[in-house]
């Protein structure tokens, strides 16, 4: 099971926005196969420190961070979760 | 401090791409204008947020006025916005 975890801001940017919608559909996508953790503003915060990104929207996959501060295409995340062993 | 124009910046918690960007260009126009700036920054949602109606970080409400929303302006945008309210 590959482990996609999302962090996002709150109030949320457009980005912080698209991406959370994204993580849904791709937990739906590839369920049984992607775990999918969505951490929204303060509750974030532990892993954003924990992980020492510098912004959100970040990506970090099997706790690696694969995208931080934008929010990525489709192609571009399906590509860092076949990185990841998806 | 009475004449100087309220510009109240509202960021996300944690900072977005966005919001970092906006306070390098508000800390650059500090830097330049700040005689005749009142500069608040307000991290994550508060009484304000939603006085404003706010639905997006980054946000820049300069004299009571929603100027920018879910976007980080480029310095023309924002020092138009500083002018329309006064600044020299």
């Amino acid at each position: 099971m590959v482990k996609m975890e999302v962090l996002s801001g709150d109030p949320p940017c457009p980005g912080c926005v698209a991406i959370l919608a994204l993580a849904d559909e791709f937990a739906e996508k590839y369920k049984g196969r992607l775990e999918v953790v969505k951490l929204v503003g303060s509750e974030a915060i532990p892993k954003f420190e924990q992980y020492k990104l510098g912004c959100v929207p970040a990506v970090v996959i099997n706790e690696k961070i694969r995208i931080e501060g934008i929010c990525p295409t489709r192609k571009m995340l399906e590509s860092a979760l076949r990185e990841g062993g998806l | 401090m009475a004449n100087k124009i309220k510009v109240e910046v509202f960021l996300s918690v944690p900072a977005c791409s966005g919001g970092m960007s906006l306070m390098r260009l508000m800390k650059e126009i500090e830097s330049e204008y700040g005689d005749q700036l009142d500069i608040q920054v307000s991290r994550g949602r508060n009484e304000l947020y939603e006085k404003y109606n706010l639905t997006a970080a980054p946000a820049v409400v300069v004299g009571d006025l929603v100027r920018m929303m879910g976007v980080c302006p480029d310095k023309e945008s924002m020092m138009a916005a500083l002018k329309e309210c006064g600044l020299d």
